[in-house]
Formats: structure tokens, C-alpha cells, sequence
């Protein structure tokens, strides 16, 4: 497939490395509350992932490897969404950088998912759909008012980072080769 | 004779984002089927109507049957206190000086905006409140829990606030300055519990007026206007965006959005005013600045730079020297300053001309080289020099003398 290129394990080991860099809150969430004004201990006990906003570790770990790869794509997608309504909420983008370097990276990692699909295609497995919840939105600011709204923010932007944490966990649990697993 | 004219159908709007109450009323059996001049006083009360925070009197002109409007800002969120407002009128008019006596009150309006919160409910306004720097705000919330055991932040640090009855409390922050784009958040949490509510409101920097406002031509077909427009009072959130500028001519009524924050094109049309007289309007949600400049538009021509120099060798030491302008308007008059250097020294002349320029300099020094320098301005009206066009050249070898 065009703009593939390298084996199974280069691949799955670049996939690691990207889900290890999203899951470090210093990359986007940190940097959000700090602009966002939300640096208290209880600002930041508000800040807590929505339950099932994102896929769980045990629901991802149990999903087929197709399955896995397009969940984890399928929300990245609607990260992405989000990371634009956030970003749609400064004055200048520059003023939160991170969040454009997040883009570029979730694109990264969906490029790699899209090749690593297409890798895997030769083998059997079949794509079984993960049943998804509401899945990660930012409700509208009118909605809420805009510090309601900075707090959805933080709770949206801390349920991505663990969510990453989980995906990592899952790719280092996939095995050498594309048919075995270490589970 | 006495008439009573007791404002009626009193009705009381609100709007929670200006926190302003719009009272509606009319005045009925005016007499003599013209208009009177009157003066209606309103008292507005607060949690309870014996506790009156505002008296103040309204003058107008009232026909028959008019219904009248006048509104009120609340300094506290409207829905963090019950209102109650009645008003009272009396005849103000010479022509009836007779009938200068109060009249009686209205009923009470009562005013209601939030309903009444629950045992675990804690509500803070007002939500997204934009002021400007300097000025006071006050922020209240109302809960169904007993006030001692709230707890309230502005910027992180603990805030006391005023109780206003057993659910409400009220937190004036006067003089507030700027902090982030991204706005001041205040929040409130119950001792011991999740419960907590917050507010962020923006504080917009003062939009100062634009400064250096000027505007010249290079080619008599486009005015370009500059100033340096000061601080940016854009907000995150869209709460405010960023200042615009708009360019209103006064002679021609034309008026103009400009696309930058510092610069603006204006279109010269072959029918225009010698005369222009601009005022740059810089406005964001909470103020105007407006400056102004009155011109002539031949005195405000700056050339752009000389073009097509060339050099023609009249023997060792002597060279024509070249060039060209844009041609500006009617074939404008342009001075120009050449200026050669070489051998050390520096010199300068000054030629007049209107499309092309030239001049002789003699006395040059054999097989040596030049830098040559020309830039033009307005020799009428002096604005601003061109930027200089600098080309060089060697002057050739002398011949060698008959022996």
C-alpha cells in the first residue's frame, strides 16, 4: 500500500513509541490547564475522565487486532474533532501550540494503524466493530458557559492521554510476528 | 384641579447578559389630548421590597396612550436576588403647573430570573462576563446549602464574599485587571463534597487609540493608510475578538472595513477629491477610538524608487548617467538626489524631472569604480524620499598620451 513501508515489527514498535509520546500529559493536558487558568488541586479534582468517553484498557485488550485497530482509529477521529473545537476556542492557536503538534501526531499514528491494517490483512481475523458509548465530544461553550466548558477541556484531553496509555499497553502485549500475541 | 396619571400596566422585562431590568408601563386619562412633559420616579428593591437599593427619576415627553420604556443595570447578577421595582409620576410641565403633585405608586413588580436552588444545588453568575480593565464586577452564587460551608476561589486563592440572604452571597472585585486571554475563573466548592460551580469571566485591556495614523500614494491609483494600533484586547472563547478598524471618508461618505490591524488600502477613483478627510475607527464589544487626518492628496505622494538606471561613458572621466520614475498622476514633478561615490569622495546633486532623469558628472578619475545612488520625492509638496536605487560602474581606462 502506498506510503507503507517497513515490516511488521518496525511498525509495531513505531506505534509504540507513538502511544508512549500521547500518553505523557505533558504533551497537551498540562499545557491546558496551565493556559486555561485550572492549575488547583480542586480544578484539577474536577478534571477527571468521563466514564466512557474512551474504550477501557480490558475493553481494548479484548478486541481482535482488526477490531483494535480500527477502534483506535475510529476514536482517534473523533479526537481529532475535538482538538479542533479546542483550538477553535483561542484567539490565536499559537497561543497553545501543543494542541496543533497533537494533530500532526494523531495523524502520525492513524497513518501507522491504516498500514499496519493493511499488513495484517493476510491475516484471518475479521473486524468486529467495537461497540462504542457516546464516544469523546466537547459539549458547545454556549451550552455550559466557558468555565464549565474548560473543565469538559480537561476531563476530554485526560481521557485521551489514558486512553493512549491503553492503547500503548495492548501493542506492547502484540507479539513478534502478526498472527501471535503475548496474551 | 388635582388629576392622578399613576403609571400602569407596569411590566418588568430582564436580560440576564447586561443584567439590565426594561421596564414597560403607560399612563392612562391624559388630559387635554396632547402631550405633557412628565418625571417618573423609580424605586427598585432587593430580596425584599423595603429593602430599596435604587431610587431615580425618568423626565419625558408622554403622548396619550404611549407605552414607555426605561431600563436599569443591576450591578448583581439578576439571578442571584429577587428585584422588586414601582414607579410614580408627576405632571412636569409649565403649561399645567397645577398638576405638579406625585402621584401614587404602582404596585410592586416582583422579578424572578433563577428559580429557587435545591439543598445540593450551587449556582454561580454571571457565566462569561466580559469588562474592562479597571472596572468593578460583582459575582454571586446562590445554593441550597448553608453558605459556611462554601468555599470560594478568584485566580486560585481563597475570596470572602458578602452574604445577601441564607442562599445568596456576593463578591464585588473592583478595579480588575487584565490576567489571560483565556479569562479569570472564580469557583466555589462545598467543604467535603464534589460539589462545586464556577464562572469565568474576561477582563478586555482598554483598546487604545490607534496612534500615527497616516496615509500616502505611490501611484495615485491606491492610498495606503497606517497606524500602529496598541495592544490587542482579543479574548479566547470568542468573547471578543480582536479590535477592527474601519476607514470612513468624509468628503465621499465612502466607508471601509480593513482587513489588517495596521494597514488599509483606499481606492483612488479618476473622479476623486483632491481632498481627503479620514477618520480610522478602532472598535471592539465595549468601545470606539476614533482618530483623524484631513489631507491633500498631491502632499502625500510617496515615489517609489527610480528604475532603468543606465551609464553612458563620455570618455574616461565623464559619464551620462540615467533613469526613469513611475509616472505619477498628471506627470507629476519629482525631485530627485543623485549621489556618486568613489575615489574617496561623495557627490551630490539635485535634478528635477517628471518621467525621465539624467546627469552628467564629470571630473570622474580613469579605470575606477562608482556607486551611484538616485532616489525622488514630490518636488511641490515634499512628503517622503523614494528608496534609493544604487547601481555601479568603473569609468574605463584613460587613452594613453601621444608621445
Amino acid at each position: 500500500m502506498r506510503g507503507c513501508s517497513g515490516p511488521y515489527q518496525q511498525l509495531l514498535s513505531q506505534l509504540q513509541r507513538q502511544a508512549n509520546l500521547t500518553e505523557d500529559t505533558s504533551s497537551l493536558l498540562e499545557p491546558y490547564i496551565q493556559h486555561q487558568d485550572l492549575n488547583t488541586p480542586i480544578l484539577r479534582g474536577s478534571c477527571t475522565e468521563h466514564p466512557g468517553a474512551f474504550p477501557s484498557k480490558d475493553a481494548l485488550r479484548g478486541l481482535s487486532k482488526q477490531s483494535f485497530l480500527w477502534t483506535v482509529n475510529t476514536t482517534l477521529g473523533r479526537v481529532l474533532k475535538g482538538l479542533v473545537t479546542l483550538q477553535k476556542q483561542l484567539l490565536k492557536p499559537q497561543d497553545l501550540e501543543e494542541l496543533e503538534t497533537a494533530k500532526r501526531n494523531i495523524q502520525g499514528i492513524r497513518n501507522n494503524i491504516h498500514c499496519m491494517s493493511w499488513l495484517l490483512n493476510g491475516s484471518s481475523e475479521t473486524v468486529e466493530p467495537m461497540p462504542t458509548g457516546p464516544g469523546p465530544w466537547l459539549p458547545l461553550t454556549s451550552a455550559l458557559g466557558v468555565f464549565q466548558a474548560k473543565l469538559e477541556g480537561c476531563r476530554f484531553l485526560r481521557g485521551y492521554h489514558r486512553f493512549m496509555g491503553s492503547v500503548g499497553w495492548v501493542f506492547r502485549e502484540w507479539g513478534e510476528s502478526p498472527s501471535r500475541s503475548r496474551r | 384641579e388635582y388629576l392622578s396619571l399613576t403609571p400602569e400596566s407596569l411590566k418588568v422585562f430582564t436580560n440576564s447578559a447586561c443584567q439590565c431590568l426594561q421596564l414597560q408601563w403607560n399612563v392612562h386619562g391624559l388630559p387635554y389630548h396632547q402631550e405633557l412633559k412628565m418625571v417618573f420616579q423609580m424605586e427598585i428593591s432587593r430580596i425584599r421590597p423595603s429593602n430599596v437599593i435604587w431610587v431615580g427619576n425618568y423626565s419625558t415627553t408622554v403622548k396619550r396612550d404611549q407605552v414607555l420604556h426605561w431600563s436599569w443595570e443591576s450591578e448583581l447578577p439578576l439571578e442571584c436576588a429577587t428585584h422588586f421595582v414601582r414607579i410614580q409620576s408627576m405632571v412636569d410641565d409649565a403649561k399645567f403647573p397645577k398638576l405638579s403633585i406625585w402621584s401614587n405608586w404602582s404596585s410592586w413588580e416582583e422579578v424572578h430570573v433563577q428559580d429557587y436552588p435545591g439543598p445540593s444545588t450551587l449556582l454561580v453568575f454571571p457565566k462569561n462576563k466580559l469588562v474592562e480593565e479597571g472596572s468593578s464586577i460583582t459575582i454571586c452564587y446562590i445554593s441550597g446549602i448553608n453558605h459556611n460551608n462554601i468555599t470560594c476561589y478568584l485566580h486560585n486563592e481563597l475570596i470572602h464574599g458578602e452574604q445577601l440572604d441564607p442562599k445568596a452571597s456576593a463578591f464585588k472585585l473592583n478595579n480588575v485587571s487584565f490576567f489571560k486571554r483565556s479569562g479569570t475563573n472564580f469557583f466555589c466548592k462545598v467543604n467535603q463534597t464534589d460539589i462545586q460551580n464556577g464562572t469565568t469571566f474576561f477582563v478586555s485591556k482598554v483598546l487604545e487609540e490607534p496612534k500615527n495614523f497616516s496615509c500616502e500614494t505611490q501611484d495615485f491609483e491606491t492610498l495606503k493608510c497606517t497606524w500602529y494600533p496598541g495592544v490587542d484586547t482579543g479574548l479566547d472563547w470568542n468573547i471578543q475578538h480582536s479590535q477592527s478598524y474601519t476607514l470612513f471618508e468624509s468628503f465621499s461618505g465612502k466607508k471601509q472595513s480593513c482587513k489588517h490591524k495596521d494597514s488599509c488600502d483606499w481606492k483612488i477613483t479618476q473622479d476623486s477629491q483632491e481632498m481627503y478627510n479620514f477618520t480610522l475607527t478602532a472598535a471592539n464589544n465595549l468601545r470606539k477610538r476614533s482618530v483623524n487626518i484631513i489631507f491633500n492628496l498631491s502632499h502625500r505622494v510617496h515615489p517609489m524608487a527610480p528604475h532603468s538606471v543606465h551609464f553612458e561613458n563620455r570618455g574616461a572621466t565623464t559619464v551620462l548617467m540615467s533613469w526613469k520614475v513611475h509616472v505619477l498622476g498628471n506627470y507629476l514633478t519629482l525631485q530627485c538626489q543623485v549621489e556618486l561615490e568613489g575615489n574617496g569622495k561623495v557627490i551630490q546633486h539635485r535634478v528635477d524631472m517628471k518621467v525621465n532623469g539624467e546627469h552628467l558628472f564629470g571630473e570622474l578619475v580613469p579605470d575606477t569604480q562608482y556607486v551611484a545612488r538616485v532616489r525622488c520625492a514630490n518636488a511641490k509638496h515634499f512628503w517622503k524620499w523614494s528608496e534609493w536605487t544604487v547601481e555601479n560602474f568603473t569609468t574605463p581606462e584613460a587613452a594613453p598620451s601621444e608621445a
